[in-house]
């Protein structure tokens, strides 16, 4: 097994080796594909098989009125989001509010919990039985004015984060020289906002994505939106498929549209500006504002976890705890399963293609674009599409098990592995592993010794995330988790119509136990002082 | 405008690390001061007390008449001190052109409009920076944006301008040339400069005094033909033996 170049013969595996970027690369690019592209490619099939009777929705005018009020809503809540989490990021990562850490963490944590859990606590505390709650409360939060607030609320902390990261990773110098000639607020307005321009946008498209996508919310508040109506064709007394399939159509130029608003107003440049490199330096003085913004950061801290606290407070008060066991099945051990399995698939795609993207191959940004379209395609859509490739005879092994959540979370959460990771490479020297190439180490061994070690907090920290995203999901897994076999952001959802409320707010909070306890630990690992 | 800069039996602590212990540097007004030494030796974080980035432990900072910062407490937040900074990174903000660039800090200090515009103008043909107003950062040469650096910050007229290293990425060329071109402005306007470098040739072009730094403490001052005559280190006799081994006399 050898080839000769100009009469000289190269042993196969030299040839192997030379290859061996390409060859990992493109098994990395295949799991990518048969989770993300596979169902888009399917339900493109289905699409064009639904004919014209699936089509006569597209006639009738509240179908369109419901689409357009989606993307009405959703952008409201994207506006919501911004205007709460720009401020806070600032304050949180640039400003000398007292214990700014902790209150960050408590109003990011709610981050990494379902939306609907979140509902569910301002529910039983606003809701006409909560414990500030009456008549008035309770048709304002079952409106459409309720979704907006309780969505612009649970997601931002996504905005805050992604700013407060954003404004931490500007050039220090950028920041400093500014400082001698303006006011705090002027420096970071003109100058930390405008560097970390590429956070707030990524933030905006992450939270819109989200927001269209959400079901779990409008459906607990009775709000009918787009999702919902997909949703109930898909399982619910209006079954019919086909028409769901048609449903979906022009969710497809959305997608498309938010995918090249992201590349468009973060692309790339995220990568530089969210870099996990904190750089010290004092913190923005905010002087006589002090006092006034830090009761602003405490308070929006303390609204983020109040749902979790009054989901506590209800499950204590009527034993839920005690009931709990009764309900819970393995709907827990499920969720973990799934969730473990899928961050170390997403970990394995984001360090291949996250490195490539980041050292700029062409072939990567193709499968960081797919990742990117599977992440902003609306959950049904990219759902329905998994059903389309997998609800067959011979694909049970994985339609009937654990595997079909697994598929899944790798479609839609693997956008999490490769930037956190194409973020880490982005700020690692390239002539470190340039130098290793020189001296005839080959792609296996520089990835192995030179990135991995270098990016290791980077790794540990997308497969973090990954395994919180996962952990969290509703909106796809709801779609067609194995009968017996959901996870516990499913159990709660199904149990939530019907079952014993105490007892969903137990469920509720062994979920935020398990998310709590997996994120203190992997960040108290993460903490530990990198090497020099 | 321009200020006497003053440090006054500093020490300043890093992690319990001492950094600068009972230091002493005086600027008067309108010199070229370039502070001189190696990597690590603590030029930089003078600079930065000056600034009013690091608070001292003990000792007193002080610009003309005003007590700045003084045993642990800054007196004088950075943006009041009336201060310009020139970074070895030069810190352009790469989302403003270079007129951005120059009147952000003249807005944020409330000069008059037709004031700034004089002030812009006057810069940008002195420094050779005519016809580049509208580009940004990113689009200019190495040397283009040290001139822009330099541009900024004489632009606010300030009580003195600190310069970090600022032509440390430059080619020897190019370096000779702006260092006589920043010498001439510096002269020109009168004005205070604090230079912080590791290059013996550089402070002995741009400063009128070069002050020797080793581990926190200050070691020597004066002119290069002073320190020639009686070089109190070993590190200063290293620095001379450099110097002119690379640039022999001429008889």
């Amino acid at each position: 097994m050898a080839a000769t170049v100009g009469g000289a013969v190269i042993p196969f595996r030299l040839r192997l080796r030379r290859r061996e970027q390409g060859i990992v690369l493109a098994v990395a690019g295949l799991v990518l594909c048969v989770a993300a592209l596979l169902p888009l490619v399917a339900l493109a099939a289905e699409l064009l098989s639904v004919g014209t009777d699936g089509l006569r929705l597209w006639a009738e005018r509240r179908t369109w009125v419901l689409l357009g009020r989606s993307l009405l809503l959703s952008g409201v809540v994207t506006a919501v989001a911004l205007a709460i989490g720009i401020p806070l990021g600032v304050l949180f990562g640039r400003t000398d509010v007292p214990g700014r850490h902790l209150a960050w963490l408590l109003h990011a944590f709610p981050m990494f919990l379902p939306p609907f859990l979140l509902a569910l606590g301002w529910f039983h505390l606003f809701g006409r039985q909560g414990f500030l709650g009456g008549d008035a409360t309770a048709r304002v939060l079952f409106s459409e004015f309720g979704l907006i607030a309780l969505l612009g609320l649970t997601f931002a902390p996504a905005v805050t984060s992604l700013v407060a990261l954003g404004v931490l990773g500007v050039d220090p110098s950028l920041e400093e020289a500014a400082r001698t000639t303006a006011r705090p607020w002027r420096v970071a307005t003109r100058i930390l906002l405008p560097a970390a321009w590429p956070a707030v946008a990524l933030a905006a498209v992450v939270v819109s994505a989200l927001a269209f996508s959400e079901l779990g919310v409008p459906m607990f508040l009775r709000v009918e939106v787009f999702q919902t109506a997909v949703f109930a064709r898909l399982g619910g007394v209006d079954y019919a498929p086909g028409e769901a399939i048609a449903l979906l159509l022009p969710l497809v130029p959305v997608s498309i549209a938010l995918l090249g608003l992201e590349a468009w107003l973060a692309g790339r440049r995220s990568f530089e500006v969210l870099g996990m490199r904190v750089r010290s330096r004092l913190p923005l003085p905010l002087r006589r504002w002090r006092l006034p913004a830090s009761i602003v950061c405490w308070l929006a801290a303390l609204f983020s976890i109040a749902p979790v606290l009054s989901l506590a407070a209800r499950a204590a008060w009527g034993g839920g705890f005690r009931a709990a066991s009764q309900w819970l099945r393995l709907a827990p051990i499920n969720g973990l399963i799934a969730a473990t399995a899928s961050a170390c698939i997403i970990l394995f795609v984001g360090v291949v293609v996250g490195h490539a993207v980041a050292r700029r191959s062409r072939a990567a940004r193709w499968f960081d674009a797919l990742a990117v379209l599977a992440f902003v395609t609306p959950a049904s859509v990219l759902g329905v599409g998994i059903i389309a490739v997998w609800n067959r005879t011979a694909t049970q092994i994985v339609y009937g098990t654990l595997a079909i959540l697994v598929v899944g979370f790798v479609a839609r959460y693997s956008v999490v592995g490769v930037r956190v990771f194409a973020s880490v490479v982005a700020q690692t020297p390239a002539h470190l592993e340039a130098a290793a190439a020189a001296a005839g180490v080959g792609y296996g061994r520089r990835l192995a010794r030179i990135v991995l070690p270098l990016g290791a907090r980077g790794a540990a920290f997308a497969w973090l995330l990954a395994f919180v995203f996962c952990l969290r999901d509703l909106e796809t897994a709801v779609l067609y988790y194995p009968p017996g076999r959901e996870p516990l952001t499913v159990r709660i959802f199904t149990l939530e119509a019907n079952g014993p409320e105490p007892v969903v707010a137990a469920l509720g909070v062994l979920h935020v136990g398990i998310t709590a306890t997996v994120a203190a630990v992997g960040f108290l690992l993460l903490r530990r002082k990198a090497p020099a | 405008m321009s200020a006497p800069i003053s440090v006054e039996h500093v020490d300043f602590h890093y992690r319990a690390k001492a950094l600068l212990t009972d230091f002493n540097l005086y600027v008067e007004a309108g010199e070229v001061l370039a502070l001189l030494g190696p990597s690590g030796c603590g030029k930089t974080t003078v600079l930065r007390l000056i600034l009013g980035f690091e608070t001292p432990r003990r000792g007193i900072v002080r610009l003309g008449e005003d007590i700045v910062s003084t045993s642990g407490a800054i007196l004088m937040p950075p943006e009041d001190r009336g201060l310009a900074v020139v970074f070895q990174d030069l810190a352009l903000w790469p989302h403003m052109t270079v007129r951005g660039n120059l009147t952000f800090g003249l807005e944020g200090r409330r000069v008059p409009r037709h004031e700034q515009h004089r002030r812009i103008e006057s810069l940008l043909e002195r420094l050779g920076l005519r016809g580049k107003e509208l580009v940004y950062p990113g689009e200019l040469s190495g040397g283009e944006r040290q001139r822009a650096a330099i541009a900024r910050a004489l632009a606010l007229e300030p009580r003195a301008v600190l310069l970090d290293e600022p032509l440390a990425n430059l080619d020897v060329r190019l370096r000779r040339e702006l260092l006589g071109l920043f010498r001439q402005v510096f002269e020109e306007r009168g004005t205070t400069v604090l230079f912080v470098t590791h290059d013996l040739r550089e402070a002995a072009t741009l400063g009128d005094r070069i002050v020797i730094m080793e581990d926190g403490h200050l070691i020597q001052a004066g002119t290069l033909d002073e320190l020639r005559a009686t070089p109190r280190s070993h590190f200063v006799r290293e620095l001379l033996h450099d110097l002119d081994a690379c640039e022999p006399r001429h008889a």
